[in-house]
């Protein structure tokens, strides 16, 4: 059985992390596997890199001692979203790294990295044309047909703005 | 090894991101086209248009304005075009996405248009939604054609054909349109939950049929602003018989008829779980005439019963005095927000303010004078001392703790 103050991961390519369980209190992917396998030697974390999981990993280790109550949602509109100088790091990063980290932030179901990419992603996202995100984050490319059909909306837009 | 690839960000991680851009609802989103963040989203990706299209539909307000009558026309055709297409080609319904809807008029003056011309494209929109569809809508009345040839009835009428699954309704501007307002209150569905009721026109409205609305089940958060006499306290109070401990929230701003002992008794016997009460005369209100049907009694009573009471808004209800603040001063231990407009109260004798451990806002104003020292200093030093959480206070004219800026 493996320690049960510390955690090993292991990612698809084989890299061990062993760190203080306590650092992942807040991953729901974490707290369900030490529930329910916690008697195995490490648990795998697939689709992440080990570059990306030692970031989410520093992210917890900085995180840790937070007394905040834990996130349930992480686009809750109630709960205010303010900067922390900690995470500067997550939002210097590029737009390829930072999608990996949203990514892994899902996987490992940490609702307070997932608002933290979240919000940064979308503060990228913002003012830019479809054809500038396309080359931020590469997505699948989109049919034009889909396009087309509210293009004729915005033919209409070149009449007016309507503004609440 | 298998590594997190571009095409899997899943719909969940996606919803979040948008919810972090800013929001509109869908007409004036269309209107900026691609200038807007969520429409330009909406064209990056097949995986991201499936969840930002959702997301821009889910609000849709129509500003009336005759002047844009050619582009509310084009929008309409435009989702009714795509209503129609997409069982077929597998298309959008955008319509179909929308659960919050919104009528602005601030005034049907159509000038050269035909009336019907103005409310044509409203009704072609309305008529592609389901009849449940609808959880939120918004309704503000116009205010009359001065050529008196506006016939709304067609408008309403088909606005009452989808409020049959509503959660919240909002009536504004209600005015001279009573016989219509009480048509649209007479299909209110047994799953509201919170309703919206403003008129300001300043004129008595017993015309206006509110019987419906005391008979259903599920209601929690009630508003009626500035509504003069169309009903009565004895209504009211059998509705929160029935509403009990569901209910949550009752704003009476500007129903001076309605601020009453029986109002207050009612509240404390039946609703222990209510959490905003505003009651009075709003702020900016000139000729307010005097209430005094509420004591210090009721309200003391409230208090004791009300628990979870978070927010209490008093206007100039002259029959409050210092007994009442002393009291809940001691024993209101869940409000975090107490603003009381009066030129009667001073704090006199109030020194106990521990049941106000966790108040965070304080207003206790008299806009009516100018005044300076009003307020008790004995009052004052025991909220400056005495509420640790407190954010901003306001006493007499003076701002004690907080900021202006």
């Amino acid at each position: 059985m493996s320690d049960p103050a510390n955690i090993t991961l292991v990612t698809m390519d084989g890299t061990t992390f062993t760190v203080p369980s306590a650092y992942l209190h807040r991953s729901k992917l974490v707290q369900d596997w030490l529930r329910s396998e916690g008697d195995k030697q490490a648990m795998e974390v697939k689709h992440v890199t080990p570059f990306v999981l030692q970031g989410v990993l520093n992210f917890c280790e900085i995180h840790a001692e937070d007394t905040s109550e834990p996130l349930a949602d992480p686009a809750d509109p109630t709960k205010p979203f303010e900067a922390d100088p900690r995470d500067d790091a997550f939002r210097g990063m590029p737009d390829d790294q930072l999608l990996q980290f949203t990514m892994a932030a899902d996987i490992l179901q940490i609702p307070e990295l997932v608002r933290l990419t979240a919000q940064e992603m979308a503060s990228r996202i913002d003012g830019k044309s479809p054809d500038q995100i396309r080359a931020m984050f590469n997505p699948d490319d989109l049919a034009e047909e889909d396009v087309d059909s509210d293009n004729e909306m915005g033919e209409v837009g070149e009449e007016g703005a309507i503004s609440k | 090894m298998a590594t997190i690839t571009h095409s899997t960000l899943p719909p969940e991680v996606l919803n979040h991101i948008f919810g972090f851009l800013p929001s509109r609802s869908a007409f004036p989103y269309m209107m900026e086209g691609e200038r807007h963040s969520l429409v330009a989203s909406s064209h990056v990706s097949r995986d991201w248009r499936a969840v930002a299209v959702p997301i821009l539909f889910n609000e849709l307000v129509i500003y009336c304005d005759p002047s844009d009558n050619d582009i509310l026309a084009k929008f309409a055709r435009f989702l009714t075009v795509a209503s129609f297409r997409a069982p077929v080609t597998g298309e959008y319904a955008y319509t179909s996405f929308v659960r919050t809807f919104e009528i602005w008029t601030d005034s049907f003056y159509h000038g050269s248009l035909p009336f019907a011309d103005v409310t044509a494209p409203i009704i072609n929109i309305i008529q592609l939604f389901s009849r449940g569809q609808i959880q939120s809508m918004l309704f503000r009345f116009p205010t009359k054609c001065e050529r008196g040839c506006c016939d709304i009835l067609p408008l309403v009428s088909v606005v009452t054909s989808r409020m049959g699954d509503l959660r919240r309704f909002e009536l504004h501007h209600v005015n001279e349109n009573t016989k219509q307002a009480s048509r649209l209150l007479a299909h209110l569905p047994p799953s509201l939950e919170k309703l919206y009721i403003e008129d300001t026109s300043l004129e008595r409205n017993s015309l206006l049929s509110l019987d419906r609305l005391f008979r259903l089940p599920n209601i929690r958060d009630l508003t009626f602003y500035s509504l003069q006499a169309a009903i009565t306290t004895e209504q009211l109070e059998r509705g929160l018989a029935i509403w009990g401990p569901k209910f949550r929230r009752l704003s009476l701003i500007g129903c001076p008829a309605l601020a009453d002992d029986q109002i207050i008794f009612a509240l404390a016997r039946h609703c222990p779980n209510l959490t905003v009460l505003e009651l009075g005369h709003p702020f900016e209100d000139p000729d307010r005439p005097v209430i005094l049907q509420v004591s210090d009694a009721s309200m003391c009573r409230l208090i004791d019963a009300c628990v979870r009471l978070q927010e209490l808004y008093c206007g100039d209800i002259a029959s409050l005095s210092d007994a009442f603040l002393a009291h809940c001063a001691a024993h209101a231990r869940g409000l975090k927000k107490l603003t009381i407009l009066s030129s009667e109260m001073t704090g006199w004798g109030v020194t106990e303010v521990h049941g106000w451990a966790g108040l965070e806002e304080l207003a206790i104003a008299d806009v009516g004078s100018q005044r300076v020292g009003r307020i008790d200093k004995e009052f004052r030093r025991a909220v400056v001392e005495g509420c640790p959480a407190m954010k901003e206070c306001r006493l007499g004219n003076e701002l004690v703790v907080g900021s202006d800026t």
